[in-house]
């Protein structure tokens, strides 16, 4: 029988050459030293044993059938910043110490908010040491969006901290590889918005069905078959030779807080693919430029800033969490869209090299709740559709477009933070009944500078008419001209509509 | 240099209460040809929506 009564945690200062000592070699150690870096870390807590539901269900189905089977523990690292092991040692002593619950949870939602960083699992693979791990995001710094966040409860002897972000595990080659990693991780975020248990990197490559043995990976198919079997849906577009299209599907699921897995092939002289690889999108960086985006060839073009999507953060199970990676449309347009692993404006750091840096973008796959059921292309539709219907109450303005999903209740609680009309206020929300999920369409006018309004679509039917559920408009003033347009519309499409307030009363 | 600010669109700003009076209302028919335009837009997006050919033989590994 075990003794249990031999675990531990551990201060340690974090360490000025970084975590090989602790986790490893690996490019993926590399990575995670220069991604904590500018996070500041200062003190790392070292717990053992810690029990991974995760590894535990790769151990049970996997390892421990191997002659030489690894140990069903694991290891968990916590990082600190802007404290020292004094001081940290000093906070957990007096959380210890707290006999009132709720001035202990303050102390540690204030640890949690102010210090810390999040955490890795150490598993005892070889080769694979980094099993889950979730580390909190660089500052926003106006340009990145890391849309695709949950938080995290950690219960760390006895203490409950809290990090925000989305777990990250390397693959392990055995029991799962790229496939159901990137799967695992955009779960972690489905499962969340679902309210359901997340699926372990096991159960990921069960649901798939693939005869074969994990290792051999998993086709398209096979992967899209396991969000459908974990009780989801899946939503797929490519980019074939409109990538403007591409690009405002893309940042159109992520503004959703879906993820989106990429698949990326790497073909040596136009023959069969060399390198076949799956990544999860967690972010964008800001888009800098409004181009036409050409929905459909027979109509005008949408003016989006997303079709300028340059930027991606990536989860990559052979590298790391958030990846800075670019999108590319390459020297020649008859040439596919590319992804370029690293960034255009800076080397490669030493340890990563050229090592498989460019890779031709073949699809994108987007598992979602399974009430979500509009595709991503008919929330495109949907706003050629409401970039006509409504163009009559703007007149003369060139909008531009942004595209999403968003839950009914969110978007409700989201208005109070809108500056509309006081007076009508209380009444439009009590009276608009929304779905729990919801497509908005919101216009902006000055080059993305107002935010002139958000037209709400029922995502629930995919073929309903009219889909138009209500108009919030914080960039109409009320008395204006385009107010008194916007009515006559909503009413003919018996529709709800809010305004701002009228400033010249 | 900094930018100058642009101006807020003149049809999203209040009018007097004279002027609001003054504004025309749309030709229903105006309103029904955007929302029928508008139906098409959709379909055709929808309609021309390529769809992925990934090979079975492609395993992502």
């Amino acid at each position: 029988m075990s003794d249990h009564r031999g675990g531990y945690v551990r201060p340690m200062p974090y360490p000025q050459l970084g975590l090989q000592g602790i986790l490893g070699k690996s490019r993926a150690v590399s990575y995670l030293n220069d991604y904590l870096g500018p996070l500041g870390p200062t003190v790392i807590l070292h717990e053992w044993p810690y029990v991974d539901r995760h590894y535990l269900d790769e151990f049970a189905n996997y390892y421990a059938t191997s002659f030489a089977a690894p140990s069903p523990h694991c290891d968990r690292f916590h990082f600190f910043s802007g404290i020292t092991e004094e001081a940290l040692n000093g906070r957990f002593d007096r959380i210890y110490a707290e006999s009132d619950a709720e001035t202990r949870r303050k102390s540690e939602a204030e640890l949690s908010a102010n210090h810390y960083l999040g955490f890795v699992i150490k598993r005892p693979l070889p080769g694979a040491t980094l099993g889950r791990s979730v580390l909190k995001t660089y500052p926003i710094e106006g340009r990145r969006n890391y849309a695709v966040l949950r938080p995290y409860r950690v219960n760390l002897a006895g203490l409950r901290l809290e990090v925000e972000g989305l777990a990250y595990q390397q693959q392990d080659g055995g029991a799962a590889v790229c496939a159901s990693t990137a799967l695992w991780s955009a779960l972690q975020q489905v499962a969340h918005m679902a309210g359901h248990r997340t699926p372990t990197p096991y159960a990921i490559t069960k649901a798939a069905g693939s005869p074969f043995p994990a290792s051999h990976g998993l086709d398209y198919v096979q992967m899209a078959s396991a969000i459908k079997t974990l009780g989801y849906i899946a939503d797929q577009f490519v980019p074939g030779r409109n990538w403007p299209l591409f690009r405002a599907k893309l940042v159109s699921s992520l503004r959703s807080h879906l993820p989106v897995i990429l698949f990326l092939l790497r073909t040596e002289d136009g023959g069969e693919p060399a390198n076949a690889h799956a990544v999860t999108l967690t972010g964008y960086s800001e888009c800098e430029q409004i181009v036409n985006v050409t929905a459909s060839s027979r109509h005008a073009p949408l003016r989006m800033r997303a079709g300028s999507l340059k930027t991606i953060y990536v989860h990559d199970d052979n590298l790391g969490s958030h990846a800075h990676y670019e999108l590319d449309d390459g020297a020649d347009p008859k040439n596919s869209l590319m992804l370029v692993r690293g960034r255009s404006d800076k080397p490669q750091p030493a340890w990563l090299g050229e090592w498989l840096r460019d890779w031709r973008v073949e699809c994108a796959l987007v598992p979602k709740p399974s009430k979500l059921r509009m595709p991503v292309e008919s929330l495109i539709g949907a706003t050629a559709e409401i970039s006509y219907a409504l163009a009559n109450a703007c007149p003369g303005m060139d909008l531009d477009y942004h595209a999403r999903f968003d839950s009914g209740v969110q978007y409700k609680s989201s208005l109070f933070d809108m500056g509309l009309d006081p007076a009508e206020f209380r009444t439009f929300q009590e009276r608009l009944s929304l779905p729990r999920q919801i497509g908005v369409v919101s216009a902006y006018a000055n080059e993305g500078t107002i935010h002139v309004y958000d037209a709400l679509i029922d995502v629930t039917e995919i073929r309903a008419e009219p889909s138009l559920l209500a108009v919030v408009a914080p960039g109409i003033e009320a008395r204006s001209q385009a107010q008194k347009l916007l009515e006559q519309i909503c009413a003919t499409a018996k529709c709800s509509r809010i305004t701002a307030a009228r400033t010249n009363a | 240099m900094q930018e100058q600010k642009r101006p807020k669109p003149a049809a999203l700003v209040s009018l007097s209460d004279e002027e609001y009076e003054g504004v025309e209302l749309l030709d229903p028919k105006a309103i029904e040809d955007a929302f029928a335009k508008g139906r098409d837009a959709r379909r055709a997006v929808e309609a021309e929506t390529p769809q992925p050919v990934i090979s079975a033989r492609v395993r992502f590994q």
